[in-house]
């Protein structure tokens, strides 16, 4: 059992409250403090949809380090976050990182997270609370790409363990705990490996919670994911020495939000991003006639 | 030699029998027509023998010290205080957590099962009442965890016990089915049951070094394959 630090005083903090004004969303409210702060928000189409980036000038986050979000995205309002770069969490040898977030959403709200990477250095510990308060009619999605750090000779750091945990809460009712606890493989544990990584080293979970999902959206997106992961494995030239790792795995399922989970093992960001956008971009072009989200390329 | 212990007297005797009783193999539950994922695995081909299987069951049964075992403890502990908005909660955290559609169906439906059978089997308490009138309200679920624990609290089973009974009959309900499937020899599925027995002992300290936040935890590679059992052709189980 780790016991949650308290977040009274955390190395970075930000608060937002969103609310659409004239049609565009924007923040009304504003706060941060220490090693987290936002950009000047971006309008990449012209839905009214405001994105930010959340950027952390510390530069990665260290044993004890607790970190504070709490957005709220008001009625009718659509917000994108994302972060300026992956974030890196070292060595952690007595107490985890740990980052909690509060999303608060309206009625017919929407909010995709997507941040960049968690990059995992050797014997880092980190948990990451998020609890989503969404009215039923809200929209709300979120990514996770889970990677370990390369250690200076090449090889993939082992860091010891990630917990990400995702609350989200109907009419202060749990209705999705998407709980994921991660564990690098151990050759010396070859029988938790087959139920963590399963010989894989990268990871990408997706949730998304909205009215609209149904059996047959899973089934389509599922057919989308293959396609992409297929895509994306026929990039890699046959001589390359990568063609020996294993094949990406992924699951998709529907969840009682209603809503979609799905989860990636993988060998490389790329794999895992493409296997999640795919996702991400198909939800926002079915849902709001909008183009494929604006990230950085990896 | 073990010490042998006193004598248990009546009531120990009729919580031990009870216990006996519902974590039998064959209570009608539904767990023959599961196999919480690890048909993905044989179908893989990494789930193919004794000693495969073995390696499996003692992964998955360590993975559910975080769902069904931490939810028999926390469960037993509310039952103590006959306090029905916490059990309601680790029942509405346990179906939450359950994100693979067919875990989530198969606890609800195992759930329902053993609703009806401690209905007949065990006397009554408050806590019974109020969490049967629950799932009938739709307020709970049903979650075969919860429902086993109220009835080892109901005949006074220790909450250690109550735990590792319930872990036994996961892994013997499970070891079954890998009988069947795999398919294993009876003795060679006795030999495994004797070593997943002795895993239990670890996986119940797991329990009781966990909290609230933990419940559901699932492992990735796990949750793929049992998401992936739900395009699967050719199917021997329904999870």
């Amino acid at each position: 059992m780790t016991v949650r630090p308290s977040t009274d005083n955390p190395v970075g903090q930000l608060r937002m409250v969103i609310e659409e004004r004239a049609g565009r969303a924007i923040a009304r409210q504003q706060y941060f403090q220490g090693a987290l702060r936002v950009l000047r928000p971006h309008y990449l189409d012209d839905t009214g949809q405001v994105s930010y980036t959340i950027v952390n000038p510390g530069g990665g986050y260290l044993g004890g380090d607790v970190y504070a979000l709490d957005i709220e995205v008001g009625g009718g309002s659509s917000a994108t976050m994302t972060s300026q770069s992956a974030t890196k969490v070292y060595k952690t040898p007595d107490e985890p990182a740990y980052q909690h977030s509060t999303f608060r959403l309206g009625p017919d709200a929407v909010l995709e997270y997507v941040p960049d990477q968690l990059i995992a250095y050797r014997d880092a510990h980190y948990i990451q609370d998020t609890v989503v308060e969404m009215d039923p009619s809200a929209s709300f999605l979120s990514t996770e790409i889970v990677t370990p750090g390369w250690a200076p000779d090449g090889t993939l750091f082992k860091y010891d363990q990630l917990q990400l945990r995702q609350e989200v809460r109907m009419h202060g009712r749990p209705v999705i705990v998407d709980n994921l606890i991660v564990r690098p493989d151990d050759e010396s544990a070859p029988v938790r490996s087959m139920l963590f990584m399963d010989g894989r080293t990268h990871l990408g979970s997706l949730l998304a919670v909205d009215a609209r999902i149904d059996a047959e959206l899973v089934a389509e997106l599922r057919e989308k994911i293959a396609d992409a992961l297929e895509h994306i494995g026929t990039m890699t030239p046959a001589n390359k020495p990568e063609s020996s790792k294993p094949e990406a795995l992924f699951g998709i399922t529907l969840v009682d939000g209603p809503g979609l989970a799905v989860r990636v093992l993988g060998t490389k960001t790329e794999q895992i991003a493409a296997a999640l956008y795919a996702v991400v971009n198909d939800l926002r072009a079915r849902w709001r006639d909008q183009g494929p989200i604006h990230l950085r390329k990896y | 030699m073990p010490n042998i212990p006193t004598e248990l007297d009546q009531t120990e005797l009729a919580g031990l029998l009870t216990v006996m009783q519902l974590s039998d193999s064959a209570l009608p539950t539904g767990s023959f027509s599961h196999s919480f994922g690890m048909e993905t695995y044989q179908q893989r081909g990494t789930v193919d023998s004794a000693a495969s299987y073995t390696a499996w069951a003692t992964g998955y049964l360590h993975q559910m010290a975080y769902s069904e075992g931490l939810a028999v403890r926390l469960t037993h502990d509310a039952a103590g205080d006959d306090d029905h908005e916490r059990i309601a909660r680790i029942d509405q955290l346990l179906y939450a957590a359950a994100i693979p559609q067919q875990i989530r169906d198969a606890g609800t439906s195992m759930g329902q099962r053993m609703n009806t059978i401690v209905e007949v089997a065990i006397d009554e308490t408050s806590a019974l009442r109020n969490y049967r009138d629950a799932i009938e309200a739709h307020e709970c679920h049903g979650h075969a965890s919860v429902v086993f624990a109220l009835a080892a609290a109901a005949v006074g089973v220790s909450v250690r016990q109550a735990v590792a009974a319930y872990l036994m009959q996961l892994g013997t309900a499970l070891t079954q089915n890998a009988i069947r499937s795999i398919p294993l020899g009876q003795n060679a599925g006795q030999q495994v049951l004797t070593d997943l027995r002795h895993v239990i002992p670890e996986v119940v300290d797991v329990v009781f070094d966990l909290d609230e936040h933990d419940l559901g935890a699932s492992a990735p590679g796990l949750e793929i394959a049992q998401m992936m059992h739900e395009t699967q052709r050719a199917r021997m189980f329904m999870s």
